[in-house]
């Protein structure tokens, strides 16, 4: 962690409604959150060399998709943590048939539990979920 | 990543629209007192959605094969 403060969560997706649900989710649960509209604006944020925990990224957004997001600042941060939620599961293994250690995905739709259970799994090892 | 097909875009859409509704009656719900009369109808919305969470493997199969669910 990179500090005593709850973790800190990038959640970068193109549909804002998802991104506002999964702030409200992760903020609920003690996570700190800040959002990214796309891919462009979330290498900004990571270029910036903010502390961050955990990068929630959705595969697929216009402009850049998480996959190649991550690709970008992979060397910058190789140790950060990332969640790839997705609907198109099949086309992640296509492109990507094994993760990186730190890295695991979540099939859309997902519940708030799986989100959480995602999260405390890439960042504690635990499926801890709390009140969900 | 290649461009998706327009079923699965469809469905990459419709998967997105769920996720919303999941999600946010979670929220809901989580915030509902036990005895809250709106409680049950949230519940409702809810069980539905994950229904329909359930048959989207269906639907993508039966889209992969040209099939109209």
């Amino acid at each position: 962690m990179t500090s005593v403060q709850s973790p800190l969560v990038l959640v970068v997706d193109d549909e804002a409604p998802i991104r506002q649900m999964e702030r409200r989710i992760l903020e609920k649960a003690g996570y700190r959150v800040i959002e990214a509209p796309g891919g462009v604006e979330g290498v900004a944020i990571l270029n910036d060399g903010k502390s961050l925990d955990l990068l929630i990224a959705d595969l697929d957004m216009p402009e850049l998709g998480g996959d190649e997001m991550v690709r970008q600042i992979r060397a910058a941060r190789p140790d950060l943590k990332v969640l790839y939620v997705t609907a198109h599961i099949d086309r992640l293994l296509d492109v990507r048939k094994t993760l990186w250690e730190g890295e695991a995905f979540l099939d859309k739709p997902f519940t708030a539990k799986g989100l959480l259970e995602a999260v405390a799994l890439l960042l504690y090892g635990t499926l801890s979920a709390g009140k969900y | 990543m290649s461009e998706p097909t327009k079923e699965i875009d469809v469905i990459h859409r419709l998967k997105n629209h769920l996720a919303i509704i999941v999600g946010f009656c979670d929220l809901l719900i989580a915030e509902c007192d036990d005895n809250d009369p709106k409680r049950a109808d949230l519940v409702e919305v809810h069980t539905a959605a994950r229904e329909a969470m359930a048959l989207m493997p269906e639907v993508a199969r039966l889209a992969s094969k040209g099939e109209h669910p």
